[in-house]
């Protein structure tokens, strides 16, 4: 090691900072070199002046009283993990894991129920343009309700309410949602109306709608379900229920 | 350290669903247990520092009011910080805190001279024998050494204070001041050395007068 190389380090062999190897160097130095121990003594003069005679100053009284009493009302801030830290959000999470639960049945119920009657208006339309609209050709119901009989594993209602306006022209058997429906066909003026008659009552469907221009009236009664469809006028056809309804 | 937090009557209300209405800050007497012995815990691993958490602020502050007022306040923000303590010696820890303190006190107050302005060329000592070192030491009048240590920039001052006055090793005064060990090392032989500069200018300034 040469001076320049020392000077830099007699601070820290003086304070013991220095590794073994380094500091056994800085020894070999100093023990030849006269100008860097004269350095060394002045450093280490300087060293003792600070640490003998630079005041450490001590606390003063009542400082540590004063800071024992401020200690326990301060509560540390506990670091809590994650979801307890944010656990203000899980009543939300919760609402809106709910509400597109919600979202999903009752969507899915409507698109259920749309389809539904989709079929329904398809059926109509095209038992209408395909000419294959009566199976049975009657406006006796006692002619249209035994020709059920042997098609339906049900027995809808048949009326005739030509004294009403709605004269009974005769009767189907259709496909709806997967179901066989009894079609009762009936006349208004120039119009048709078709009402599909299915087993279970339990689906929900729109009492009134209108699909595809086509006026959709439905109701429940004796566990079956009814839909009429038709081209009338929606308050129309909406008679055409009420009297099916009255005479059932 | 994680303390298990007791949170308050669930709140139902909107408001409180929302988090609008936060609970209010958990007091004493939420978990006195919890809270007490905590206590108990943080005034045994950091009320021994209290002299060297005082020293270091007196120095740094240069008056009692502030260096009071800084310590209590830097206990307080290490007791908030506790759970972060990893145990060893609390003392590099706690004065790290007071050190931060005081800085952004000084800091609002004052502009703080960047420590690496200090050239030596500027400062060279006329005389910097061993003899002359020696001299001063046993002439030494402790007023005057008192205000050429006030008169240190601050980076030179809490060198000395942390090293010679507190027995900080340097690779604590690095973690603490936050520098490598090598700029601990030169900073504190140059701040030795500027402080005794500063105190030959004042016995040559009284003894001329």
């Amino acid at each position: 090691m040469n001076c320049d190389e020392v000077r830099p380090l007699l601070a820290a062999h003086l304070d013991g900072e220095l590794d073994v190897v380094r500091d056994a160097d800085v020894v070999a130095h100093l023990n030849t070199c006269t100008a860097c121990a004269d350095a060394a003594l002045a450093h280490a003069a300087r060293r003792s002046l600070i640490v003998e005679k630079l005041t450490r100053y001590a606390a003063p009284a009542g400082l540590r009283a004063s800071i024992r009493a401020a200690l326990p009302t301060a509560a540390p801030v506990a670091r809590a993990p994650w979801w307890m830290a944010n656990r203000q959000v899980f009543p939300l999470a919760a609402t809106f894991v709910v509400a597109i639960g919600l979202g999903f049945t009752w969507g899915g119920a409507r698109a259920r129920r749309a389809a539904r009657l989709d079929e329904v208006v398809s059926s109509y339309v095209r038992s209408n343009a395909s000419g294959h609209a009566i199976d049975v050709i009657s406006t006796d119901r006692h002619t249209v309700k035994p020709w059920f009989a042997g098609k339906l594993d049900f027995a809808p209602p048949v009326y005739d309410l030509a004294s009403a306006g709605f004269p009974l022209v005769g009767g189907r058997v259709d496909r709806i949602h997967e179901q066989t429906a009894a079609v009762l066909i009936y006349n208004r003026r120039k119009h048709v109306i078709d009402l599909y008659i299915t087993p279970d009552a339990g689906a929900s469907l729109p009492a009134e709608t209108t699909t595809s221009g086509f006026n959709l009236v439905s109701w429940t009664a004796g566990g079956q379900r009814f839909v009429a469809i038709s081209d009338l006028a929606a308050p129309e056809l909406a008679d055409f229920a009420r009297q099916f309804q009255q005479a059932n | 350290m994680f303390t298990p937090r007791t949170w308050p009557t669930r709140n139902y209300s909107v408001a409180g669903f929302l988090g609008i209405n936060r609970p209010v800050r958990r007091t004493d007497s939420d978990t006195p247990m919890n809270a007490g012995a905590l206590a108990t815990d943080f005034e045994r691993a950091m009320l021994p520092h209290l002299d060297a958490a005082f020293n270091l602020a007196r120095w740094l502050m240069r008056n009692e009011h502030d260096a009071r007022d800084c310590v209590q306040d830097a206990y307080l923000r290490a007791f908030q910080a506790f759970d972060r303590f990893r145990g060893g010696d609390g003392k590099p820890w706690l004065l790290t805190i007071v050190r931060n303190v005081c800085y952004s006190r000084l800091r609002r107050t004052q502009t703080i001279e960047p420590p690496n302005i200090f050239d030596e060329t500027v400062h060279a000592v006329p005389d910097d024998s061993a003899a002359e070192a020696e001299r001063l030491r046993r002439e030494v009048r402790l007023e005057l050494l008192q205000k050429a240590m006030e008169e240190l920039p601050e980076a030179m001052r809490e060198v000395i204070v942390l090293h010679d006055l507190e027995q900080l090793s340097y690779k604590e005064i690095a973690a603490v001041v936050g520098i490598p060990i090598g700029t601990v090392m030169s900073r504190l032989a140059r701040a030795r050395l500027r402080l005794q500069q500063e105190l030959r200018r004042r016995v040559d300034a009284t003894e001329k007068s």
